[in-house]
C-alpha cells in the first residue's frame, strides 16, 4: 500500500538525483573540447547533410584551384580568398589561425530562413555569406587551404546554454591546445557556455553523447589513422 | 520456373520492406538525431574585437584581401 510516507521517501530520492545531476553535470558537460577519439561515432560521409555539402565542395575545387594557380581567373569575392591563401602560406600555423578567423568574420553576414538550415561550402559562403555554421566551414575548408591536416581541424556544433540555441564553430588542434574559433572575436581557449554536442570534419563525425552515456561505438566504417594525442 | 519468379517477388518485395524500416543500429540512431539539429542563427559575426592582438604579417595580408574585395566589386554608378 502506497503511504504518504513513501511518496514523501520518492520524492526525495528524484529531487536528490536531480541535485547531484545539475551539481555534476557540467564538469563533463562544459568542460572545454578534446580531440581525443573516445567520442568517434562514424565515417562523415555517413552524415547526410555534410555528404551533400562535400560533394557541392569537390564540384566547386576546379573553380578555387584555377583562381588560385591564376589570380586572373578568380571572379568577384575569390580574389581576396586567394589573397589570403597565397600570401598566408608563408605564416607560422598560429598566424595562420588568426587570418584564417579574422578574414571570415568580415565576410557577409546572410541569414537563411529557419526550417531552412543549409550547410555552404566555402564558395558558396565566399559568394553568397552565410549564418553561423556557414562561417565554421568556412573556416575549416581554409584551413585547409593554408596546410592544417583532416586531423587537426573540425566544425563542432553546440548548444549555448546562456541563450539557449545550437551554434556552430571552428576547432583546431595546434600545439598542444585546441582553439574555438567562433563568429565575434579572436580564437579562444574554450568556451564556458558552450555544450559541445558533436563535431564533423572529412573524416568523421565524433559524438559528444557518447561520452556521456558510457557507449563504445564498435562502428565498422570508422577509418585506420584517426588516432588522436 | 513459376515458383522462381514466386521467390524473386517475394525476396523484392521483402527487400522494399527492410528499406522501409527505421534505422536499427546506434549509429544510424544518433546520426538521424544529429541531423535534425538545426543551427540556427542567433550570434551576428563581429568583425573587429579590443581583446584582439594585432599581428603585423596579419594585418597586412587582411588590408590586401580587403582591397582585392573593393577592386572586385563594380563603381556605384553616379546619379
Amino acid at each position: 500500500m502506497i503511504t504518504l510516507r513513501s511518496i514523501a521517501a520518492r520524492i526525495a530520492r528524484i529531487v536528490l538525483t536531480f541535485a547531484l545531476t545539475v551539481a555534476l553535470y557540467p564538469a563533463a558537460a562544459f568542460a572545454g573540447y578534446s580531440f581525443a577519439d573516445a567520442d568517434y561515432l562514424t565515417a562523415s560521409q555517413n552524415f547526410p547533410r555534410w555528404a551533400a555539402l562535400m560533394a557541392r565542395h569537390a564540384a566547386q575545387t576546379a573553380e578555387l584551384d584555377a583562381c588560385l594557380a591564376d589570380g586572373a581567373q578568380c571572379a568577384g569575392a575569390l580574389r581576396a580568398f586567394r589573397t589570403v591563401v597565397v600570401d598566408g602560406a608563408s605564416l607560422d600555423a598560429r598566424r595562420k589561425i588568426d587570418l584564417a578567423n579574422r578574414f571570415i568574420n568580415t565576410r557577409r553576414w546572410s541569414i537563411e530562413p529557419r526550417r531552412d538550415d543549409d550547410w555552404r561550402t566555402l564558395d558558396e559562403f565566399l559568394h553568397n555569406g552565410g549564418d553561423c555554421e556557414d562561417f565554421a566551414i568556412a573556416k575549416y575548408f581554409l584551413l585547409r587551404r593554408l596546410g592544417f591536416a583532416v586531423d587537426d581541424v573540425r566544425v563542432a556544433i553546440t548548444w549555448d546554454h546562456r541563450v539557449h540555441a545550437y551554434h556552430a564553430v571552428t576547432l583546431v588542434h595546434w600545439n598542444g591546445s585546441v582553439y574555438v574559433l567562433d563568429v565575434d572575436g579572436p580564437p579562444r581557449f574554450g568556451q564556458a557556455n558552450y555544450r559541445f554536442l558533436f563535431s564533423i570534419n572529412e573524416s568523421g563525425v565524433w559524438d559528444r553523447a557518447l561520452r556521456r552515456s558510457g557507449h563504445r561505438n564498435n562502428d565498422v566504417h570508422r577509418p585506420q589513422g584517426e588516432e588522436h594525442s | 520456373m513459376k515458383s522462381m519468379i514466386l521467390a524473386a517477388a517475394a525476396l523484392a518485395a521483402a527487400s522494399t520492406a527492410a528499406a522501409d524500416q527505421p534505422p536499427t543500429s546506434d549509429v544510424e540512431a544518433r546520426l538521424a538525431a544529429l541531423e535534425k539539429i538545426n543551427v540556427t542563427a542567433y550570434k551576428p559575426q563581429q568583425t573587429q574585437s579590443g581583446d584582439e592582438a594585432r599581428d603585423p604579417q596579419v594585418e597586412a595580408i587582411l588590408e590586401k584581401a580587403a582591397q582585392a574585395d573593393a577592386d572586385a566589386t563594380p563603381p556605384q554608378q553616379q546619379q
